[in-house]
């Protein structure tokens, strides 16, 4: 692997046009509802590296998206794969987690190709965290706001521009495509990112999950209670980087037929509704305690791994101010 | 690599009709596969969509069967689509398959022992392929008895098989919740076999499916009267989109139906409030 080399801010601009030339690329930019997560040409000053990304998941699991392709009479069926390249930069280290998150699920056998072409399409230019959001835990179910792995190149913001890491053949690549607009890295640059590094992790010391280990515990008391705010939206899910749950449909488009795979939140009435009308989990909070169960209870027991990031982006998205920690530090 | 959503083409040999709302669709697939009993096949009726229903046939039989009921929501008063769609069809047509998917019912362990298998309804199609593939060496077992219930006479699905089903080793119990002119048989819901039936066979595996509400009494009554949690096996409905493990709609806690099931012994579930 390369060592890391410097881009000084005033070649920013140019560096990424430069990457927007060579694929498509998605990065964070400045809208009138804030940072969202677009594909960017050559107005690349709209690039934003304030604010964190919404969450990337929607580039490898589309809200909706055709999964097979056929027609009838006489019957041909084929599969329908999206897998053109393209560069994702701007990935928090919450984003990366929750990719691996999900490469557990995805790419256990049998491997859904269709997400498995996606992840190769990507190539992850990550970036350190600087300033934790109010709802950031991260570090509290133990990751770094910083990547440490899952990056094909990880940029680190320093006062001067930016430090820049590959993490992959794919990382090194665009490292060379740069090398016109970077320049060698000194000692005090390094020193300069561990210093932040050290900062913001100081920042986000907080209290404990003292109940992560027994989230299981929570009686069905407990859950009526935290479920009151709940109104259902699913906005927690639809924003959460790692939920993916999803329900197939077919649909009709002129000559041919879709197979769709679409996002199902686990908090919808029907989600588990079976075709004669029996619903196993006809109450909300029944469903709401299984999502977060889910998270840290039954997918652990199975994958080894938190299904959460600690990204907290549902704890800002929750219209009844519902927080997935209280349940982890509950006493 | 093609995607796992894809399913392969099965043309229908033969549709027999079972019940008023209950087929039994003869298939031949394009590519033939292997399959054990209990397992499941996610089925599409082409441009409608796709759901999933368990195999009734043996794997050592030459005919691919599913039986299929046409599902009605009472608290919507709307017919399922998938299985209306699949009604309307008839032999030479095609349909799509995925699978097979889940486990299968414990038939190496059943060996040398005495089986009671509990149906209800449309639960006896899964469990004719675990009794079909008793039967077909039935010297490896000891008793087998098959309790089956349903609505009306006319509901009891395989009524043609019954005696041949005894004449090869197997002493089958019917019950219908509601008689009608003409039968003779017992009258009231599955478990009141247990109270008509001489309970002299030993308590050693006991095999479970049917409606939720059914299971769930069924269970009950054979932990009464003296079946041990592991050894009763039960087969579990849920909604079930993928199949393979991944789209969550099927779980019971840590386990998916689908990948973990349709069969799981009720030592595994009995702790879980949710199960049935």
């Amino acid at each position: 692997m390369r060592e890391p080399l410097f881009l000084p801010r005033r070649n920013l601009p140019r560096a990424l046009k430069k990457l927007a030339e060579t694929s498509t690329l998605y990065a964070p930019v400045k809208t009138w509802e804030g940072v969202t997560l677009e594909p960017v040409r050559g107005e690349t000053e709209r690039v934003t590296f304030e604010k964190r990304l919404p969450s990337v998941k929607p580039l490898f699991l589309p809200p909706v998206e055709g999964l097979i392709k056929y027609s009838m009479n006489p019957l041909s069926l084929e599969s329908t794969f999206w897998e053109s390249p393209f560069i994702l930069l701007g990935a928090r280290a919450c984003d990366l987690n929750a990719l691996v998150i999900l490469d557990k699920v995805f790419l256990e056998e049998p491997v859904d190709e269709h997400y498995r072409r996606r992840r190769e399409a990507a190539t992850l230019i990550s970036l350190d965290c600087l300033e934790p959001e109010e709802a950031c835990f991260c570090t509290r179910l133990g990751y770094h706001p910083y990547p440490t792995s899952g990056f094909d190149l990880n940029m680190s913001q320093l006062e001067e521009g930016m430090l820049l890491e590959a993490g992959s053949e794919k990382g090194s690549k665009i490292l060379q495509l740069l090398t016109e607009f970077t320049e060698n890295t000194t000692p005090a640059m390094l020193e300069e990112r561990e210093r932040n590094r050290k900062r913001i992790e100081g920042k986000m010391e907080g209290r404990k999950l003292e109940r992560l280990e027994k989230v299981g515990e929570l009686k069905e008391e407990y859950w009526k209670r935290y479920a009151l705010k709940c109104v259902e939206c699913s906005a927690c899910i639809n924003i959460c980087p790692t939920c993916y749950c999803f329900s197939l449909a077919e649909e009709k488009l002129q000559e041919h037929f879709l197979r769709l795979r679409y996002w199902e939140p686990c908090l919808k009435e029907g989600y588990q509704k079976v075709a004669a009308g029996v619903n196993p989990r006809p109450e909300l909070h029944s469903r709401l305690a299984n999502r977060i169960l889910h998270k840290f209870a039954y997918f652990p027991e199975k994958y080894g791994t938190y299904a959460c990031t600690g990204c907290g982006r549902c704890v800002e998205a929750c219209l009844g101010k519902i927080d997935v920690r209280e349940p982890l530090e509950h006493e | 690599m093609s995607s796992p959503y894809l399913p392969q083409p099965a043309r229908i040999l033969e549709v027999i009709d079972e019940t008023p709302n209950i087929k039994t669709f003869v298939l031949e697939p394009e590519k033939k596969f292997e399959f054990s009993p209990g397992q499941f096949l996610e089925l599409t009726a082409f441009g409608v969509g796709e759901a999933p229903f368990a195999i009734s046939s043996p794997p050592h039989g030459e005919r691919l069967e599913m039986t299929v009921m046409r599902t009605f929501d009472p608290s919507l008063g709307t017919y399922g689509r998938v299985t209306s769609a699949l009604h309307r069809m008839g032999a030479g047509e095609v349909l799509g398959i995925r699978g097979p998917y889940g486990n299968s019912y414990p038939v190496k362990e059943s060996e040398g022992k005495d089986i009671l298998i509990v149906g209800g309804g449309i639960g006896l199609s899964t469990l004719r392929s675990y009794l079909l593939t008793l039967l077909h060496e039935r010297e490896k077992y000891g008793r087998i008895l098959l309790f089956y219930g349903a609505r009306t006479p006319a509901d009891l699905v395989f009524k043609r098989e019954y005696e041949e089903w005894k004449r090869r080793g197997a002493e089958v119990h019917l019950s219908v919740d509601v008689g009608t002119p003409g039968w003779t048989g017992n009258v009231g819901v599955v478990t009141t076999l247990f109270d008509r039936v001489k309970l002299d066979f030993r308590r050693e595996l006991a095999v479970v499916c049917g409606p939720p509400i059914m299971i769930r009494f069924t269970v009950e009554r054979l932990l009464q009267v003296g079946y041990e949690p592991p050894n009763i096996y039960v087969s579990l409905e849920r909604k079930m989109r993928c199949g393979i493990g991944k789209c969550g709609h099927c779980n019971i806690e840590k386990y998916y139906v689908c990948k973990d099931g349709p069969i799981f012994s009720f030592e595994k579930l009995k702790g879980i409030p949710e199960w049935w």
